[in-house]
């Protein structure tokens, strides 16, 4: 993150936010993805989200639409520009620093 | 950095054999070469099995017909199969993530979250309703508490239970259709659109002869045929049409045995309005058949008998009238030729006898007449106080003779109506016969006649005699039956009766309080609309008398009837030829030339009586006879064919000669009843 990110952080970026999160079925890092990326958009940007959870164990297809070649995968394609976060989502400041939700403000609110 | 030294060097083609592993092995796993990776340090390692030994739960899980869940702590759901997403009408992608209370009605979230509380410590369970697509359904939600190394907290299966209810009840519906189909008498086979067997019942078992395994195709069980054209194929896709297929004929052959002959009436089957197969019925009436034939034949054979009991009682009056003719005649001969008072009382006797007899004749006929509908009436509007009072007068003399108390009650006025006058009187005649015969000395008989509503006229006999069980009332008026056959008679006089008021479109009852009691015989008739102008007689009127020695010739193969005729002919005068056949006769005819033929119908051998009348009209010189029928037969029938063949007039035997002379004009003085005979 450089300087110019860092001050973008203290305001969510602003619109509706469209995330795509990649799991692959039952499996315990699927569950604790959803728990997590659940609730860090009820904290930050709760009323104007839609989340979209795809099994790539029923559905491979959309997954590969969206390039993802591993999961869990998180992919925030409102707003641009384009995020995709590879790996354990259950980080929660890795995951918000990454969708540019600063942490300082999560601890604010 | 061309100072390398050999370490970096050495370092360098390290990475660099490093690089070309991990490109090797990145390639080993994007060309698939690889089925599974372990991974972690030297603690803790873990395997990832790619498309591995969990691929066939997860197919169970989600293609199973409940829906199933797995939700956090929270009740945030992580899963759900497939039948969940399709209940609730969401894609599965919309449905993770959110909150399984989001799918409940607000009345019954609180309930859920108790019960989530719950599966926290073991499992629960709860019937609640669930937002379905088609609006609330109730499910049942069965909570489990999953491991926790598993990432989700609680397992939740949901229940459809409308669906297990319509379930329920449709497993219900097939046991009700089921034991009905077993317990129907009939043979019942429900087959499918292609005509293949689904299910068939005991008695389509017994009649196919064996067993009928789902699958079997129709027509393999069951080979029908038909003669009418039609076959199973048609009257299926003639049901399937919405066509009435309904007691179709076919003959069915099993195992080489004799035909069966089987009724099929078929019925569709729907499924959302689409048909999907058929009931079929199919009824065994081979011995119905068989019945039906034996019981055709006993109608026919009936019938066959009825027609010769019939033309027996016509053959038997026939040759009755002859003889009793011939005695009668005889006996006039005698009355005129020797007069004393000997052969005055035989010949009484002789000629009461005569008449009893002729009177049983024609009352024989007359039922049988009555039963075929050969009577024909010859209405006219007569007042019936005069005929009743004529009627009773003529039986007064009997009944007192048979000490009996006589009452007759009229009305004042005249009470008209249309009928025959003849049948009248022959109804009150049996009536009153009746009574007499069955009333004891010093009972009292009554006849009385009254107006009973508007267009009915209601005649009373009642008498104090025997009276009638109520067991027997109904059978009374049965032709040949007799209540008290030790009083005599041929039982036909109440059956007469019967007949004869049908035919004026009346009725006639009869009622007793029992035997002892005495009896009462009501007839009922229509009465007259308005005090109508009698109709015409019908009828030929008498010719006028003619010259004594008219020319006379007799056609009869009756010997005796022939030569009394002639004989009595002869003293009053008249020039007689007599001959014995038809052929006889037209030779005679030319020859002598009569002013008059009487010809037998039926003659014996050569030609008929209708053919002597046919060749005689086409004869010019024979055209003017006077030609007159002497028949054993009376019917409207015979007098219109002897008519229409050119007869003048139609007599029936016996001939009465009294009523010959005045047919004849002979004996103007001649006064007396003409008894079986008519003239006209």
């Amino acid at each position: 993150m450089d300087e110019a990110d860092e001050d973008r952080d203290s305001q969510p970026p602003e619109g509706d936010w469209v995330l795509r999160l990649y799991v692959s079925g039952m499996s315990p890092g699927s569950a604790r993805a959803i728990s997590a990326i659940k609730s860090i958009c009820e904290e930050h940007v709760s009323d104007r989200y839609s989340l979209s959870v795809f099994d790539v164990c029923r559905d491979p297809e959309p997954a590969s639409r969206d390039r993802v070649s591993a999961t869990p995968a998180l992919v925030r394609a409102e707003p641009r520009p384009e995020v995709r976060i590879f790996g354990y989502l259950d980080d929660r400041d890795r995951v918000a620093d990454s969708l540019g939700l600063s942490s300082r403000r999560r601890r604010r609110t | 950095m061309n100072s390398a030294t050999p370490d970096d060097l050495a370092e360098v083609a390290a990475l660099r054999r490093r690089i070309a592993e991990l490109e090797d092995l990145h390639h080993a796993i994007e060309e698939h070469r690889v089925d599974a990776f372990v991974v972690g340090n030297a603690e803790a390692k873990r395997v990832f099995v790619l498309e591995g030994a969990d691929r066939p739960y997860r197919m169970l899980i989600e293609d199973m017909r409940q829906g199933a869940l797995t939700v956090d702590e929270q009740g945030l759901i992580l899963y759900c199969n497939r039948q969940f997403a399709d209940l609730v009408g969401a894609a599965p992608e919309n449905v993770t993530a959110t909150r399984l209370v989001d799918w409940v009605p607000a009345g019954d979230r609180a309930q859920i979250e108790a019960a989530l509380q719950q599966a926290q410590e073991g499992s629960a369970h709860d019937e609640a309703h669930l937002c379905a697509r088609n609006g609330e359904i109730s499910c049942l939600f069965s909570f489990i508490r999953m491991p926790p190394e598993s990432g989700a907290r609680i397992g939740v299966i949901v229940t459809d239970l409308s669906d297990q209810l319509a379930y329920i009840e449709l497993a219900a519906a097939e046991e009700r259709a089921r034991s009905i189909l077993e317990q129907a008498g009939e043979a019942m086979v429900v087959v499918d659109g292609e005509q293949r067997i689904l299910q068939s019942n005991a008695a389509a078992e017994k009649l196919a002869g064996r067993t009928l395994v789902p699958g079997t195709p129709f027509d393999e069980a069951f080979e029908l045929r038909s003669n009418n054209g039609y076959s199973i194929a048609s009257c299926l896709a003639s049901a399937r049409g919405g066509g009435t297929v309904q007691g179709m004929e076919f003959r069915f052959v099993r195992n080489g045995e004799a035909a069966r002959h089987v009724l099929l009436s078929v019925g569709t089957l729907h499924a959302e309005s689409r048909p999907v197969g058929h009931v079929i019925s199919i009824t065994d009436i081979t011995e119905r058949k068989a019945l039906e034939r034996e019981l055709r034949a006993q109608a026919a054979e009936l019938r066959r008998a009825d027609r010769r009991k019939d033309a027996f009682l016509a053959m038997l009056s026939h040759e009755l009238r002859s003889p009793l003719a011939s005695i009668r005649n005889a006996a006039e001969l005698l009355r005129q030729r020797e007069r004393s008072e000997a052969t005055e009382i035989s010949c009484g006797v002789i000629d009461r006898q005569v008449g009893h007899l002729a009177g049983l004749l024609e009352e024989l006929l007359d039922v049988s007449r009555i039963a075929h509908g050969k009577v024909l009436l010859r209405k006219q509007t007569i007042d019936l106080v005069e005929t009743v009072a004529l009627v009773a007068n003529d039986h007064r003399a009997a009944m007192s003779k048979a000490g009996l108390d006589f009452a007759v009650e009229l009305p004042p006025r005249p009470v008209p109506v249309h009928a025959d006058p003849t049948r009248v009187t022959q109804m009150l005649g049996n009536l009153l016969h009746n009574a007499l015969k069955f009333t004891d000395r010093g009972g009292r008989v009554t006849v009385r006649l009254e107006v009973e509503h508007e267009g009915t006229v209601a005649l009373h006999v009642t008498d104090a005699g025997i009276g009638i069980a109520a067991s027997e009332l109904a059978h009374v008026f049965m032709p040949f039956e007799q209540v008290h056959p030790s009083r005599g008679g041929l039982g036909l006089g109440l059956a007469l009766v019967k007949g004869l008021a049908e035919l004026h479109g009346g009725t006639v009852v009869a009622s007793s309080a029992g035997p002892g009691q005495g009896a009462s015989f009501t007839v009922r008739l229509p009465a007259a609309e308005t005090a109508a102008t009698p109709e015409p007689e019908n009828g030929t009127p008498a010719s006028p008398a003619r010259a004594a020695g008219s020319r006379i010739l007799i056609i009869e193969d009756h010997h005796d009837s022939a030569d009394m005729l002639r004989f009595l002919l002869q003293m009053h005068g008249q020039q007689v030829e007599v001959a014995r056949s038809g052929e006889e006769g037209l030779v005679l005819a030319q020859e002598f030339r009569p002013d008059i033929v009487l010809c037998d119908l039926t003659l014996e051998g050569g030609i008929s009586g209708y053919e002597v009348a046919r060749r005689m009209r086409a004869d010019q010189s024979l055209r003017s006879v006077r030609l007159i029928a002497l028949s054993g037969h009376g019917s409207e029938e015979d007098r219109a064919r002897t008519r229409a063949l050119g007869f003048d007039l139609h007599m029936v035997k016996p001939i009465d000669f009294g009523a010959l002379q005045r047919t004849l004009g002979l004996d103007p003085r001649a006064g007396g009843e003409a008894l079986a005979a008519s003239s006209d």
